[in-house]
């Protein structure tokens, strides 16, 4: 028998008042395992969590290396949709974390009057405000005219706020004093000269292509600059990434991490 | 920029003043922008809420769990147990489910490194003598340079490659002269990145200045 | 003090006044200069227009209004390009935001092309889960995206969706393109580009542009847009090909950018000249 016509005899679809049973049921169950787990003893915790994850990963990691038959596939592959609609939905909880501690905080904020606490005020409020014309009044032109003119107008002038700064930055610290800095620049101003039309238009007179001289226009030059200079340096930077990516996912996977976060004790 | 099906006139205005109120920054710090900054923040996080239920939480868990498939009820226990990370007695099981998370990650990490790494690695094999029969048709450039191009690339590799290799140390002078150049190497790439993000932010800073010139003062 | 401490000296303020001069004048005034169109962006406006007509396009947008400077335009050529030539394609996005302004600009590019939501084009919605959701589209699109964004019609209901007629996996796909300004395009290349003869095209903001020409290489992307410069040559070829009658913003933006690097590269070689002159002249009085 496959395993998906297992899993669907064991979890048939239920309707009507079976549903709420089982709904309720679980929900019961979840609650009964939660207490049941918060009754181990430290250690014991330590191996739950270790367990989750190695579990978590286990699917994928076998998924990836069990032989796939004529068709493509293994037994485990007709899961993954499924799988990864769990991670998608579990993420999607974890969503919650940061709107739980605006609230806590601002409405902490509000309640003890501290300073600055108007503007928690206008938090709130806006936070409430767009959140129920989103999932209340979505096709209105209030919340379409809320998102498109309002919200997304802020979001891009914080971000346009950085050029500035940028501009201000490289002003005030980009001091060629060693010869890495000079390559940088060289490397900054070459590239640069070769995107923008001013820079194109120094070499302009030279032929784009069908000539020995065409080397010499600047976008050429910049253009083999980034292909082969620029691209091959990423590269080897990639593969040192991708070794430490590799190492840290398996510690994780293993919890062989140690650290703040997983060595605090799961008391 | 605006279509007129999304946009409207007192939503436009809200939207100038408020990026002018956001800009008032680079004068100095004042009122103005933190209000505007926290009004910002509270529609961004309105925006999240309505966003995940109505993106994801209500047809990938809700809808499929009232319409039958009721072990989804279990996400339910699972997701909740992220938020005991807010309990002091309980908060050792927002661990758990982090952990699911995690390794969930984690055990893609053996397709994602050869699916992603093993081309690179194929491609990284270039040929150091080209033949002009290896050279496209419509392609400009000749045998000559393309070798040339190809022994640069290879020799960037291993010179930036061997500036990582912090497992032993670098006594050897062929090996120290290599990773020197790798180091100087690197910078190449950096001043490209450098370079890239000077105009990546402008164009950001472009967008804004147009919505305020053509979109609500009209003029351009 | 030396009379050229001033250099390195300029207040802020200044310079922000002389940035935005900067903008204004570029947005203005058009200035007559040759855009060159890169081999990058040629490769994926090649890719597009070598996509089968008769299979399903994905465009998957990634980016929020922080970043739509760039991005924005990068999706309008390429939807624009995609409708011009009849392909019908879908919308998905792994940015809140993104599901709702590539929709919006679906929205309004439509009527333009005669395309109509279902029947032409479709917009799957939003994942927050990237990797769990490519993993599912390569085995199955609609167990994955199960109803489309809009309307939550099921994804099997091809009376209602025929845009999504022989669409099972990635397989089915004519061409996927990502717009996005952030590193998703590794998830496409570790978990699809292997499984499916489309092409996979990028326009990245300018800032991830550099460390993608390592997988253009290796022949895991087939092109990309360099951010709004990108965006702009793509629109060049546009023009050239009759897809769009005269430039847009995008190209009246290049502008402004060439201004804003030429004003960078003089404050530096000003602070620096300023560092050099200050430290001779210090040595000068050391010696003297």
């Amino acid at each position: 028998m496959k395993l998906s016509t297992l899993l669907s005899k064991l979890f048939p679809p239920l309707h009507g008042w079976p549903l709420i049973g089982a709904l309720v049921g679980v929900l019961v169950l979840c609650v009964f395992l939660f207490f049941a787990l918060h009754a181990l003893p430290p250690r014991a915790r330590k191996m739950v969590i270790a367990g989750a994850t190695f579990l978590a990963g286990l699917f994928f990691a076998l998924e990836w290396f069990w032989p796939a038959g004529a068709d493509g596939t293994n037994p485990l592959t007709f899961a993954v949709p499924t799988v990864g609609n769990v991670a998608n939905v579990l993420t999607a909880f974890t969503l919650g974390l940061g709107v739980m501690s605006l609230i806590r905080i601002h409405g902490n904020n509000v309640a003890r009057q501290k300073a600055g606490w108007e503007n928690s005020v206008v938090l709130l409020a806006g936070m409430v405000v767009m959140a129920v014309s989103g999932l209340f009044f979505e096709k209105t032109i209030f919340f379409r005219s809320l998102f498109r003119d309002v919200l997304n107008s802020f979001d891009a002038a914080m971000f346009a706020t950085l050029a500035f700064y940028i501009i201000s930055a490289a002003y005030r610290a980009f001091r060629i004093k060693s010869v890495e800095a000079t390559l940088m620049m060289i490397a900054a101003l070459v590239v640069m000269l070769g995107m923008i039309p001013i820079g194109q238009a120094l070499t302009s007179f030279i032929p784009e292509r069908g000539s020995f001289l065409s080397l010499l226009r600047v976008d050429n030059i910049s253009n083999w600059m980034l292909t082969i200079l620029n691209a091959a340096a990423q590269r080897a930077i990639n593969f040192g990434l991708g070794v430490g990516a590799l190492a840290i996912a398996l510690r994780v996977w293993l919890s062989l991490e140690r650290g703040a976060y997983f060595e605090s004790s799961a008391e | 920029m605006n279509p007129q099906g999304w946009s409207t006139t007192p939503g436009i205005w809200i939207g100038a003043i408020g990026t002018l109120a956001l800009f008032s920054l680079l004068y100095r710090e004042n009122r103005v922008y933190r209000l505007f900054e926290h009004l910002f923040i509270g529609l961004a996080a309105g925006y999240l809420i309505k966003a995940t239920w109505s993106e994801t939480l209500k047809p990938q868990w809700w809808d499929p769990m009232v319409g039958g498939q009721w072990p989804w009820m279990f996400a339910l226990g699972v997701g909740l147990m992220f938020y005991t990370i807010y309990s002091r007695k309980y908060n050792w099981m927002s661990r758990v489910a982090i952990g699911i998370l995690l390794g969930f990650a984690a055990g893609q990490i053996f397709q994602q490194t050869a699916n992603e790494y093993l081309p690179q690695i194929r491609t990284s094999f270039k040929p150091l003598i080209v033949h002009q029969a290896d050279i496209k048709a419509a392609s400009q450039v000749t045998a000559f340079g393309q070798s040339l191009s190809n022994f640069v690339f290879v020799l960037v590799i291993l010179c930036v490659l061997s500036y990582f290799f912090f497992s032993f140390e670098q006594k050897n002078k062929v090996v120290q002269a290599s990773s020197r150049t790798g180091r100087l190497m690197m910078m190449f790439a950096f001043g490209a990145m450098f370079g890239a993000t000077v105009m990546a932010r402008m164009a950001l800073l472009i967008d804004r200045v147009w919505f305020l010139m053509h979109d609500w003062l009209r003029i351009g | 003090m030396n009379r050229l401490h001033w250099t390195q000296t300029i207040d802020r303020r200044i310079l922000y006044l002389v940035l935005l001069a900067l903008v204004v004048i570029g947005l203005l005034v058009p200035i007559p200069l040759p855009l060159v169109v890169g081999p990058q962006a040629r490769a994926l406006y090649n890719a597009v227009q070598q996509a089968p007509e008769d299979k399903l396009a994905l465009v998957c947008t990634n980016w929020s209004a922080s970043t739509q400077g760039e991005n924005r335009p990068q999706t309008e050529v390429i939807l624009r390009h995609l409708m011009h030539r009849h392909i019908r394609f879908a919308l998905m996005a792994f940015d809140q935001q993104s599901t709702n302004l590539a929709r919006e600009l679906a929205e309004e590019l439509a009527p333009q092309y005669g395309y109509v939501y279902g029947r032409d084009w479709i917009n799957w919605g939003y994942r927050a889960d990237v990797n769990g959701t490519l993993k599912g589209i390569v085995l199955s699109i609609p167990d994955t995206f199960k109803t489309d964004s809009q309307n939550r019609i099921p994804l099997t209901d091809l009376a209602k969706l025929p845009v999504m007629q022989g669409v099972h996996n990635t397989k089915d796909l004519s061409i996927i393109v990502e717009i996005s300004p952030s590193g998703v395009y590794k998830a496409w290349i570790q978990f699809v580009v292997g499984s499916t003869p489309a092409k996979f095209g990028y326009g990245p903001t300018s800032v991830m542009a550099p460390e993608l020409y390592n997988y253009i290489d290796a022949g895991q992307m087939v092109g990309m847009m360099f951010g709004i410069k990108g965006a702009a040559e793509y629109e060049r070829l546009l023009i050239q090909d009759g897809t769009l009658k005269k430039p847009g913003f995008t190209t009246r933006a290049i502008a402004p950018v060439s201004l804003s690097l030429v004003l960078l590269f003089v404050l530096i070689g000003l602070g620096n000249y300023g560092m050099y002159a200050t430290r001779n002249g210090r040595k000068q009085e050391k010696g003297s």
